[in-house]
């Protein structure tokens, strides 16, 4: 026996289990501090200080005082921290790994307390959000415009009215040539001088001499068939003349109404319009409301493992992944299912700056499958100092674990907003001061994400910021707010954590809308006018030259018309009418 | 380094008994390849106090077999959710899931019961190939090797020095 077995081990194994249990009795408290520290500081993803924690064994209970849990966003504050939080636990069901607090209460909770220090903040990149400036929320830039742009704009574009200068002047020159040319073709005036002086000499023919008569009047008759026909050749070419000359001068009236079209065109092209003017509401709102939703969105997901903790299924078993622990918990059928964790009640109260809020949250539990009840919660105050009352009540319900649904419904009503900055650097807007009414209601159910806002806002006044780059559309839409007192406010969020999308509208759009669209009239009109400047100094040079060409033509009509003014005089002359004074008559 | 060797060497050629040794590095096995703070190792460390087995050889073996669990932790994490999850066994998994005891024991937790079925499997084996091994050791290699020239050089070595050092430190306590 002896030499399997030394009976003073016993003794040695006592000592050192004695000595184990003082060691455990005297820095539990510590050890249980720095472990809850730890585990904290894991799941939040930022230092979590606690004070001090006493454990109590008769009955079995805790009590943890000055918690202090950094703002991951801002380590120089807390993001809660909680004066005293003190509960019993259920000692036989710890012995069955189930810690069962019937009623927790939870003392002094403070919002964004300063920190004594910064805490430390764990690098988490995967959860790293960064808030979602959409591609809506980006300001109307309008356009600015200068001469020295008009003239750039201008060598740029090809004038409608130049390309038809220069194709008129090219037919005009053609044209003319074409008439110089012909104008040599046909019966000039030295041609017509010659029928007069012909004729001049029948006139003087011997009427007393029946033969020199005869032969003068055949000669007249030729003359005059002659005459005529030269005469119809001067007509018809002074018709085709007139129809060139007509159309040509119908292409330099449309030449000169041409400069009108040219301006419109550049106007609609490059001028000011209030096109993407449609959502101020998005950019005055838009990244404040982003800000905060990427916010709750993260404090949301370190919160939801508290309340459904992930499961997964082995060969149909459940097991999740014990927090600490390395491996996976297997969970069997309970003869009395209870969940691992839970904390029926818990009463707390929070202590704000202008007041106290208290409220409930039942049911804290990772398990709500095995409890079969979801957490709620509920917290209103009524005049806390800036608002009149607060009312925050909602669910998180993952009692079937496939299909969680979380709900969240708040209301605040008359909140004395203080100043908010708004808008982009193109829109900085400050809200100076507001009556809120607020209404939230925000669902999660299956991942999805939907949640509305609701505002409505008296007695408000809008402001420029001071030392911000002015812009026409600044000072329209500043001059504009600064008019407005109320207004409605509705936000939409719609999607996934990792992928949502925010509307946000108000009636502030159509008062922003009608500023920048009389804006943008004021500034057509006058960028149209440096456009019709910057033309009519384009075209001045080449619409002279054109006007100078269709003058030569004009001279060549002239000088058919001279042609045929001559030789109509002729074929009126009295020697083509016999009856007439100084007529050609014969004797008998 | 030369310490640790020449105190395992002093174990090995002391005249403690060869159980002593393997029982010592079974026990070891066990308490280093699952969690510390389990309930079994409170039987386990209860068991090397009582029994004789040399504290030296449990200590060092220890360290260890606790070193080779964080290598070995997928096996027993494979092992464990597999013998957890195996159908035939739910009803024992389930009667014991409802005993304080066991609960407290987390034999439910994949890395203790992979680490605590191994090390138990190989308990048996690894005593009697432990013991086997320690007694050829002494009869064959111990006197073949004090017999070599080498052997005769190395006792003029430093590290000779070092492990007559720890002469006095016993297989028994």
């Amino acid at each position: 026996m002896k030499r399997w077995f030394r009976f003073q081990g016993i003794a040695a194994f006592i000592v050192i289990l004695v000595v184990f249990s003082c060691f455990w009795f005297l820095f539990i408290d510590t050890i249980a501090r720095k472990n809850m520290e730890k585990t904290a500081t894991s799941l939040v993803g930022a230092e979590v200080n606690i004070r001090n924690v006493d454990l109590r064994f008769l009955p079995l209970g805790l009590t943890i005082e000055g918690v202090q849990v950094t703002d991951p966003e801002n380590p120089q504050t807390n993001a809660v921290e909680i004066g005293r939080l003190s509960f019993s636990l259920d000692t036989m069901r710890l012995f069955l790994r189930k810690a069962i607090i019937e009623e927790m209460g939870v003392e002094g909770v403070a919002l964004g307390t300063k920190r004594d220090r910064p805490g430390k903040v764990q690098s988490r990149e995967k959860e790293e959000r960064v808030p979602r400036t959409g591609k809506g929320w980006d300001f109307i830039t309008l356009p600015s415009f200068s001469p020295a742009d008009i003239q750039k704009i201008l060598e740029k574009e090809d004038l409608k009215t130049l390309a038809l200068i220069r194709s008129l002047q090219e037919e005009t020159s053609t044209r003319s040539a074409f008439w110089e040319k012909r104008l040599g073709e046909i019966p000039d005036t030295a041609r017509l001088e010659q029928y007069r002086v012909r004729m001049e000499k029948l006139k003087t023919v011997n009427k007393g001499d029946v033969q020199s008569m005869l032969s003068a009047g055949a000669e007249a008759k030729s003359l005059q068939e002659d005459l005529r026909k030269d005469l119809l050749l001067l007509n018809d070419t002074k018709t085709q003349f007139d129809r060139d000359f007509s159309s040509i001068n119908e292409r330099i009236a449309q030449v000169k109404e041409a400069p009108a079209e040219d301006i419109r065109h550049l106007t609609r092209k490059y001028g000011p319009t209030p096109e993407g003017i449609g959502n101020v509401s998005a950019v005055l709102f838009g990244s404040n409301i982003g800000v905060w939703i990427e916010r709750a969105l993260t404090w949301y997901e370190r919160i939801k493992p508290l309340v459904a903790r992930s499961t997964q299924e082995e060969n149909g078993k459940k097991v999740t992944k014990p927090i600490r622990a390395s491996g996976v918990d297997v969970h069997f059928m309970e003869y009395a299912p209870l969940p691992d964790f839970l904390i029926r009640k818990t009463l707390a109260s929070i202590t704000l700056d202008q007041g106290m809020v208290k409220g409930t949250l039942d049911n804290i539990t990772p398990d709500q499958d095995v409890l079969g009840k979801p957490l709620t919660f509920a917290f209103s105050a009524g005049q806390l100092g800036d608002l009149k009352s607060i009312d925050i009540h909602g669910t998180f319900d993952h009692i079937d674990p496939l299909t969680g649904k979380d709900v969240l419904k708040a209301a605040v009503k008359g909140y004395r907003m203080p100043r908010v900055d708004l808008g982009s650097p193109a829109l900085p807007l400050a809200l100076q001061n507001a009556v809120a009414d607020l209404d939230l209601t925000a669902e999660v159910l299956n991942e999805k994400i939907t949640a509305d806002i609701s505002g409505s806002f008296s007695a408000a006044r809008f402001s420029l910021q001071e030392g911000s780059e002015k812009s026409p559309a600044y000072a329209a839409l500043s001059s504009a707010f600064s008019k407005v007192n109320n207004f409605n406010l509705k936000a939409r969020l719609a999607g996934t954590a990792e992928d949502y999308t925010i509307e946000v509208r108000s009636d502030l759009d159509r008062v922003a809308k009608h500023a920048i669209e009389t804006l943008v009239a004021d500034l057509g009109t006058q960028f149209a006018q440096e456009v019709k400047k910057g033309v009519q100094e384009k075209i001045e040079t080449p619409l002279n030259s054109l006007q100078a060409a269709a003058g030569s033509m004009s001279e060549i009509g002239r000088e058919l018309s001279g042609r045929i003014d001559l030789a109509d005089g002729l074929m009126k002359d009295s020697l083509f009418s016999p009856g007439k004074k100084g007529g050609l008559q014969l004797p008998f | 380094m030369i310490k640790l060797l020449a105190k395992t060497l002093r174990i090995l050629n002391s005249e403690t008994d060869p159980y002593q040794i393997s029982l010592a590095l079974c026990l070891a096995m066990v308490a280093g390849f699952s969690p510390l703070m389990s309930l079994h190792n409170v039987v386990v460390f209860f068991l090397v106090f009582v029994l004789r087995v040399n504290l030296s050889t449990f200590l060092l073996s220890w360290a260890l077999f606790s070193g080779l669990a964080y290598l070995l932790d997928p096996l027993f994490h494979v092992t464990g959710l597999a013998i957890l999850t195996a159908g035939p066994l739910e009803g024992l998994w389930t009667a014991l899931y409802n005993m304080p005891l066991f609960r407290i024991e987390r034999f439910n937790n994949s890395v203790l019961m992979g680490s605590l079925l191994i090390s138990l499997v190989l308990f048996l084996p690894l005593y009697l190939v432990t013991n086997r091994a320690i007694i050829r050791y002494r009869q064959s290699v111990l006197v073949w090797v004090r017999s070599t020239r080498v052997m005769q050089m190395i006792q003029l070595s430093k590290f000779y020095q070092a492990y007559t050092s720890f002469k006095t430190i016993g297989g028994d306590v």
